[in-house]
């Protein structure tokens, strides 16, 4: 049985800054659409004059925390580390999970197919911290996966779009690798693995705007030392990395870029895509 | 826009969504449709709706940190190895430029308010393609390396309170060379470290096209980089802030 979740939805990001490729910060993920129904009640300012009621469609999602049976301790961290952000894909249905601990994964070894029904099929599975050997502080056992995986809408390489989660500038461009700085503070960093870089629609140091198309996703896993292309399972590999600062008793203050689970970020980014936020931007 | 039009185009849009959450919805019920005629897949209940989230979850920026900037014009000042960095020697309320920065459009550098760390002259990492964006409170510097490796380095003011233990009680390393605690982190497609200094959060990762490199296999090359990390350069607007704190 489907439920209808009733999210008042913001809409001044949507008609004043969308799609003006100079936009800093009112459509950017800290400031715009969606940021729960209790945030647009106190914290957004103009919510009183531009927000509305309307039904977000729910999907079947399980929950952010829970992984895959067997792949890792997990993370207890439920924030939206992202609000009102872009679906990083052009196209629904997308699908969040574990590239491993399902078909055509090395944890699944009899089942070689990655284009399996099971890949492409709902609920969502959160692969935040799944067992990796990479250090990941927000892991409970200190290391993990540092991003969400996603499938495209179908198996096929290199025909699914990647977009822009913010406004924002094209910081990084590696060998399968596309990173998107936010404008608006706390100017989150966003990396998108596994590109086709022939794909790219950008470049170092452009300016996007949320919903941009950036590139196709692929199962490009860059080259090897012999200069041979290696590859992955079709997918999008999402990262999210905020600057953070913890004060300790004695006054002195840290800080750390940590990755930061992109989770409830993206099933609250899902539900306002199926309801037609983030118009893909050519 | 007025707040007339902005209403207007609010009631159009919203007028559109609602048809668009009928079609989503749609599309998502055929999604599941389908894969529930595929196999075996389990289509649990929906468990945690983001509309039930508290709203401590959503994590806000804090403001801009404050920034140290007796010690960065001192660090800025340290090497007035070029012309304009003589003429800061003469006038305090001048922009430092160092020799890395001079070769970077002047707009990028003034409207970024914080000390700008960058590579020192003479140093290990290649600047000649070097690339910089500013944001105003932060700013992304892009070096490309020998070998299809590339470094960006980020400043940032803007961060987000961590949870209690989330930095303090986490690994960080010693680096030869650097004074502050840094935490690395291994990439899928690289390696990563931040660090703060001067009030600020400064990350330098590294993207090795090869990840079997001897640069790239280990930390070392991203270590000796940190080390090697070490001008400040302020720009118009930093300086203008470095002065109204009192900085002389
Ligand atoms: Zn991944």
């Amino acid at each position: 049985m489907k439920r209808l979740v009733l999210i008042p939805l913001l809409l001044l990001a949507a008609c004043d800054q969308t799609g003006t490729g100079g936009g800093t910060s009112s459509s950017s993920a800290s400031s715009s659409s969606s940021e729960s129904s209790a945030a647009s009640s106190s914290s957004a300012s103009s919510s009183s004059e531009s927000s509305s009621s309307i039904a977000l469609p729910d999907f079947p999602h399980d929950p952010a925390t829970q992984l895959a049976a067997g792949s890792g301790s997990g993370y207890a961290d439920l924030s939206n580390w992202a609000p009102g952000i872009c679906f990083p894909l052009a196209d629904t249905p997308a699908y969040a999970n574990s590239q491993v601990y399902r078909p055509g994964g090395s944890a699944r070894p009899s089942e070689p197919s990655q284009c399996a029904a099971e890949n492409y099929s709902y609920p969502w599975q959160d692969n935040f911290c799944e067992s990796r050997s990479w250090s990941n502080p927000l892991c409970n056992s200190g290391q993990g996966h540092q991003g969400q995986d996603i499938r495209p809408k179908t198996c096929k390489s290199n025909l699914y779009w990647a977009v822009a989660p913010e406004d924002g500038v094209v910081t990084q461009m590696g060998s399968m690798t596309v990173a998107i700085t936010g404008n608006a503070p706390p100017h989150r960093v966003y990396r998108y693995l596994h590109m086709q870089r022939s794909s790219l629609r950008v470049a170092l140091h452009d300016t996007v705007v949320r919903g941009q198309k950036l590139g196709l996703v692929s199962n490009n896993l860059g080259v090897n030392s012999q200069g041979q292309q290696q590859y992955t399972t079709i997918h999008l590999h999402f990262e999210i990395r905020v600057g953070q600062t913890e004060t300790l008793s004695d006054g002195t203050v840290l800080s750390a870029d940590d990755f930061v689970p992109p989770y409830t970020a993206l099933v609250d980014s899902y539900q306002r895509k199926l309801a037609g936020d983030c118009p893909t931007v050519e | 826009m007025s707040s007339r039009v902005k209403m207007a185009s609010a009631i159009v849009i919203g007028g559109v969504l609602a048809i668009t959450v009928a079609v989503g919805f749609a599309q998502a019920q055929d999604a599941k449709n389908n894969a529930s005629a595929s196999r075996t897949t389990t289509l649990k209940p929906t468990a945690v709706s983001t509309a039930k989230i508290n709203p401590a979850l959503l994590r806000k920026p804090e403001a801009p940190a404050r920034v140290d900037w007796s010690a960065a014009v001192m660090q800025s000042r340290a090497a007035p190895i070029n012309t304009l960095n003589l003429k800061a020697a003469r006038d305090p309320k001048a922009p430092t430029i160092q020799p890395l920065a001079a070769r970077l459009p002047r707009q990028e550098l003034d409207k970024t308010r914080l000390p700008m760390l960058m590579p020192k002259t003479g140093g290990m990492i290649k600047i000649d393609k070097a690339k910089v964006v500013s944001f105003g409170d932060a700013y992304s510097l892009n070096l490309p390396q020998d070998k299809g490796m590339q470094l960006t380095l980020m400043g940032n003011r803007s961060m987000i309170k961590a949870d209690r233990g989330m930095i303090s009680a986490k690994a960080r390393a010693k680096v030869n060379g650097v004074a502050e605690t840094v935490r690395i982190t291994k990439l899928e497609d690289g390696w990563t470290a931040s660090f703060r200094r001067y009030g600020v959060l400064y990350t330098v990762d590294l993207l090795c096209e090869d990840l079997q490199s001897a640069s790239c296999a280990t930390d070392g090359y991203l270590r000796a980089a940190i080390a090697d990390i070490s001008e400040v350069s302020l720009g118009a607007e930093a300086m203008k802030e470095a002065q109204a704190a009192g900085v002389k």
